[in-house]
């Protein structure tokens, strides 16, 4: 191959093989490679897909050769976290024992999407257990075992969709896509340092995808740029009639190539009780944004915003996994306060879930009004970077640190970006997120595409990843 | 006929916490007392407890509207903000 695709946005791979410098099967066998060589080391593998994946490219290549291209993502390998359902006898593990022989005869209409827009699917990966939902609280709580950052093999790739964050950041995958209830794109996005997109609730279907919390999950896409993350977002965004919580409102993702000054909102707690490495990150990002933003500090309203998010993924949770819990299944997970995660959830009253059901609502009618009047609201990702394997955790997404902006923006479902925003002393990755009003994804994309053309922490790999295998 | 006496002094709105730790205990216990072994007794009453506080932000949190005695509110998840 005379252009190596390693580390390389998806407009420039898009580009050779639009040219035809690079061919899809050329370009698949070198992403199977890595995966196969590389994925064990990193624990960010469930399933590689040789044989699917080899199908799809020589379609993909005889197409590009007779003159068929279907656009940018025609030819290009990604992942896809395990919990999205693949047919084909492809293994769908949920990230967990008790479901390692689980096969589909249907594909998650995400699957679906990319597959038809000529994308191949080169791996399933690696995800925690049940995406998170019985309460984990360390990073060995996977059948595959804790996966780990590209950054430090001895720090946790973070979760839920911890295959998809560091497969991206290692090299393995130019995209891929995860899942996120609370925390499970951005998290990861954060400890792999890469970028990570969740999408407003009912812009992504989820047909096909583990339910964790029916009125919480999204699905969205982790790049090596907030750009890459808007093309792929693109290609699978859209009504679903198998997904009724999909909305109709169409979405094309356009580049702002106006330059024009951006309004941004940082919440006046946003960095509270967080590491002061992480901090001074974060300080050093606002002097950036800056340059093409106006920036005013804001408060929300007082909500009890965690409890409400918690409450209502616990009841939801409970309720989907009651047969799985009930039937002793959670035995068989890996980390030990998974085994009995599920059974406390009972104890969350049906007039609890309700009011946190009210409460949300009036949530989303009350804070619209304040985040209207900007593009987006930032704010670190994780109060911490990435966690010791060993380590063990409060939470899994702030660590000690209240989660304002996480709980707030997933139970009202607004979209959020984490971009890279520089390193601790250790060189361990942290980020910057923004959070956009419902819909608004192109406001978040762009103000991120500008960040990443002021700065240069998304194009840092780790150096031992840069040499060809 | 002869007048009803309540029943104690504790209500709804005046919660004995450690009452209800012990009484969502005894639930889930009954639901899943052959899965629990004796070592996650204590971590399982520790979630309740969370969970109990979580229940106690959104029990006291206040809505701004009064209880809509009129059928207004549909709790089921919409586009809140179209």
């Amino acid at each position: 191959m005379n252009k190596s695709p390693l580390f390389k946005n998806i407009r420039s791979i898009a580009k050779e093989i639009a040219n035809k410098n690079i061919s899809p099967i050329e370009i698949t066998k070198y992403y199977l490679t890595r995966l196969n060589e590389l994925g064990p080391d990193y624990n960010s593998v469930v399933t590689v897909t040789d044989e699917l994946a080899l199908k799809q490219a020589e379609v993909a290549e005889k197409e590009i050769m007779s003159g068929l291209y279907r656009g940018t993502l025609h030819g290009i390998p990604f992942g896809a976290k395990d919990l999205l359902a693949t047919d084909g006898g492809i293994p769908t593990t949920w990230g967990a024992e008790p479901f390692r022989h689980q096969t589909f005869n249907y594909n998650a209409t995400v699957i679906d999407k990319l597959c038809s827009s000529g994308a191949i699917l080169v791996s399933k990966l690696a995800m925690i257990e049940l995406a998170g939902g019985m309460g984990y609280r360390q990073p060995n709580a996977s059948l595959t075992g804790p996966c780990k950052s590209p950054w430090d093999k001895n720090t946790w790739a973070g979760g839920s969709s911890s295959g998809s964050g560091s497969a991206v950041g290692t090299g393995l995958v130019p995209f891929a896509i995860g899942s996120e209830t609370w925390g499970s794109i951005l998290s990861p996005a954060n400890n792999c340092g890469v970028s990570g997109l969740r999408p407003t609730f009912g812009r992504v279907s989820r047909y096909g995808a583990m339910a964790l919390s029916w009125s919480l999950d999204k699905i969205g896409p982790l790049c090596l740029s907030a750009d890459d993350c808007g093309i792929v977002l693109n290609q699978i965004a859209g009504p679903d009639p198998k997904d009724p919580s999909t909305s109709d409102k169409p979405y094309e993702y356009s580049v702002d190539t106006k330059q024009r000054k951006f309004k941004l909102a940082v919440l006046a707690s946003a960095s509270t009780n967080i590491d002061e490495e992480v901090a001074d990150n974060f300080e050093k990002s606002l002097d950036a944004l800056s340059q093409f933003c106006e920036i005013e500090e804001i408060n929300f309203p007082e909500y009890p915003y965690e409890a409400i998010t918690r409450t209502i993924m616990l009841a939801e949770s409970g309720t989907i996994f009651e047969e799985f819990s009930s039937s002793g299944s959670a035995t068989q997970l890996t980390a030990p306060e998974d085994k009995y995660g599920p059974y406390a959830r009972t104890a969350v009253l049906a007039k609890d879930y309700l009011k946190a059901l009210r409460l949300r609502d009036e949530i989303s009618q009350k804070i619209d009004p304040i985040i209207a009047k900007y593009d987006a609201v930032c704010g670190p990702t994780r109060g911490t970077p990435a966690s010791n394997l060993e380590d063990e955790f409060r939470g899994a997404i702030r660590g000690n640190a209240k989660d304002t902006l996480g709980a707030l923006g997933n139970s009202v479902g607004l979209p959020a970006i984490s971009v890279p925003n520089g390193f601790t002393k250790a060189n361990l990755p942290t980020g910057i997120q923004f959070i956009g009003r419902v819909y608004a994804e192109n406001s978040i994309l762009n103000i991120a595409n500008r960040f990443q053309q002021q700065t240069d922490w998304h194009l840092n790999h780790p150096p031992e990843l840069l040499e060809e295998i | 006929m002869a007048t009803s006496q309540v029943r104690g002094k504790t209500t709804m709105t005046k919660y004995n916490h450690e009452r209800e730790k012990e009484i969502m205990w005894d639930l889930v216990d009954l639901h899943f007392n052959n899965l629990i072994s004796d070592d996650q007794v204590e971590k399982i009453k520790e979630s309740i407890a969370g969970i109990l506080t979580d229940a106690n932000e959104i029990r006291t949190a206040k809505l701004d509207d009064s209880f809509p005695l009129l059928n207004s509110y549909q709790p089921f998840r919409g586009d809140a903000n179209e």
